[in-house]
């Protein structure tokens, strides 16, 4: 039987894969809305805005990227 | 009779093979690459460079089209890269150039589409020739320039949500290409739409990653780990975040 410690711990990973699992989508949902204040920064002419915009987009996609990342040299 | 390998029963040593007929075993067994290739040089090389507008340059390159085309089954088993820079890099490389010197010599036979038609199909089977396909038996995983790495998931059915969130990121993806089209003056607006396609190729590419992931725990690493691994980018975007608001404030 398994133990109630055990069965803590393993429900504690459970939530924090869930928390991960929504931190990920939030990063995509922001890069498409950074991307998207990129895009428009760029219509309304503020240049440096939209550079800006655009490379939070990038970093926010790059952190959902890590978050996935599977584990290395498993085989 | 005899078989290839087999141990030789008479004493001293072996004669030495002629080069010629290696030459032509060489290009017996490579026969279903050379002789497309042949064809494809024949139809779509050597009968437009031999037209008397052609000048001295494009028969040369021809020439060294067809050389190499004929060079490269030699050196297939001893030196194969060199084999494939013969066959692929000088003979496609030659073909185009006397293309780009013959210019508008190029269409010496209009009224003959099929003949084109053709050397491009030689073409293809040309390329296909120069691929390899896996010994009976062999592993490709146990090669020695396989890139280690998660073994690939089979596929199984999709968590309930994995749609919902799909289709979310799907959107949003979209919301950028919409907002291109507002972008008024002409550069701007193409820089405009090249960045949006960029960007919604990336988020989809990331989001249906993320949307399969969603409720997986095989082939992902402890949540602990997964968040340090994310350590770095999100340091640097609270970096920029900061950034961004120290430019606010002292604007």
């Amino acid at each position: 039987m398994r133990s109630p410690d055990g069965r803590l711990g393993e429900l504690s990973v459970l939530h924090m894969s869930k928390v991960i699992d929504a931190l990920s989508i939030l990063l995509v949902l922001g890069a498409g809305l950074a991307f998207a204040m990129g895009v428009a920064a760029l219509g309304e002419r503020r240049d440096l805005a939209a550079l800006y915009w655009l490379a939070v987009g990038g970093l926010v996609l790059r952190s959902a990227v890590e978050l996935l990342r599977p584990r290395s040299g498993a085989r | 009779m005899s078989e290839l390998g087999a141990a030789r029963t008479d004493s001293g040593p072996p004669p030495p093979a002629s080069p010629v007929p290696n030459a032509l075993r060489a290009l017996r067994e490579r026969a279903s690459t050379v002789l497309p290739g042949l064809y494809a040089w024949l139809t779509t090389v050597a009968l437009p460079s031999a037209q008397q507008r052609a000048s001295g340059a494009t028969r040369v390159t021809a020439l060294l089209a067809l050389v190499s085309l004929l060079a490269a089954p030699l050196f297939v088993s001893q030196r194969p890269v060199l084999a494939r820079c013969l066959g692929i890099f000088s003979f496609l490389g030659c073909s185009l150039l006397t293309w780009v010197l013959l210019g508008a010599g190029l269409l010496q036979n209009p009224n003959d589409p099929l003949l084109s038609a053709l050397g491009a199909v030689a073409f293809t089977l040309y390329a296909l020739g120069w691929g390899s396909l896996r010994r009976r038996g062999a592993v490709p995983e146990d090669g020695p320039n396989v890139i280690p790495g998660p073994p690939l998931q089979p596929r199984g059915k999709p968590q309930r949500g994995t749609p919902i969130v799909f289709g979310v990121i799907v959107a949003c993806a979209f919301v950028p290409i919409f907002l291109a089209f507002r972008v008024a003056e002409p550069e701007r607006a193409l820089f405009a739409h090249a960045a949006a396609i960029l960007a919604a190729i990336l988020t989809i590419t990331v989001g249906a990653r993320v949307a399969m992931s969603v409720g997986q725990r095989k082939g992902l690493p402890p949540a602990g780990e997964r968040l340090n691994s994310a350590a770095v980018p999100l340091a640097l975007l609270a970096l920029v975040f900061a950034l961004g608001f120290l430019w606010l404030v002292v604007r």
